[in-house]
């Protein structure tokens, strides 16, 4: 949300956030690939 | 064919453009080479250009851009400067603008008020949310006992339907790391909720601040327990709520 939509980096987003920019990376994958899957599905019959 | 669990960070922070340019070179070799990685790579792709669609952003009230605004000028410092100056999209898009406000709020909390700024949260929430009253009923008898064994101590109710505060309930709250008794009354449309919690407690209590963006707040103790009175109200009805259920538990 924060790196899509308000185009913060890893760095910033873990600033606002107050976690690790590695915890930033993984959260960021993590939501990703549920995303991914979820409009993966969504586009199938 | 999918992406190499390994390489799903990497590929996401080179998708981002955080990666150096060692690790980036590294891995545009391994993409020519891996159909998966690429693919997962396209699917990113596309995820963002469903994220660039217009119709999902949301323009934030100006009253809200304003309020941030105010706090970061008045903070003045710090990582917040910084995004300050930025000049952040304000584009939210709808479900997503409850975090950016949640954030904004605990950006504030560390600040002088912080526990106004709290208590105001917490009435706003409960009015606007699905859960204004976890026991619902106008009979103080009904909700007094339902604290028992949830609070650690009895918070007082008082009937001031007479004087045109109907009660409507209690709800249990979270504030500052203990619970805290919220009993809620009603001013013609408007929602009072009363926190009580002992006031031996440690929280540091600012000075009473008024109102907080329109939101009166009264503040009082009271047989070791303290008061704090939120809402929406006119402050005068605010006081005069205040007034009668303090003079209600002194019988």
């Amino acid at each position: 949300m924060l790196r899509e939509l308000e185009d913060l980096s890893y760095r910033q987003i873990a600033e606002v956030s107050g976690v690790p920019v590695g915890t930033v990376m993984s959260r960021l994958a993590r939501a990703r690939q549920m995303l991914v899957v979820a409009l993966r599905e969504e586009s199938r019959p | 064919m999918s992406v190499c669990p390994d390489k799903i960070e990497l590929l996401q922070a080179y998708f981002d453009g955080e990666l150096d340019a060692a690790n980036a070179q590294a891995l545009e070799a391994h993409l020519t080479t891996c159909p998966g990685c690429s693919a997962a790579l396209d699917e990113l792709r596309m995820l963002r250009a469903r994220f660039a669609d217009p119709a999902l952003r949301e323009r934030a009230p100006e009253h809200l851009r304003r309020r941030v605004e105010a706090i970061l000028q008045a903070e003045g410092s710090g990582p917040s400067r910084r995004a300050g100056t930025r000049a952040l999209p304000w584009g939210l898009s709808a479900g997503f603008g409850a975090i950016a406000a949640a954030l904004a709020t605990v950006a504030v909390l560390p600040s002088a008020g912080a526990l106004e700024t709290q208590l105001v949260a917490d009435h706003v929430r409960s009015t606007l949310g699905t859960r204004l009253v976890d026991v619902e009923t106008s009979d103080r008898h009904t909700v007094k006992p339902w604290f028992n064994g949830k609070v650690d101590f009895a918070p007082p109710v008082v009937d001031l339907a007479g004087a045109g505060f109907p009660l409507q309930g209690g709800r249990l709250e979270y504030l500052d790391g203990r619970r805290v008794a919220a009993l809620v009354y009603r001013r013609n449309k408007h929602i009072i909720n009363l926190f009580i919690w002992p006031q031996e407690t440690g929280l540091r209590l600012p000075a009473l601040g008024g109102s907080d963006d329109g939101y009166a707040i009264v503040h009082w103790t009271d047989g070791g327990l303290q008061f704090w009175a939120v809402s929406d109200v006119d402050r005068r009805d605010l006081e005069a709520f205040s007034r009668l259920f303090a003079q209600h538990i002194r019988g």
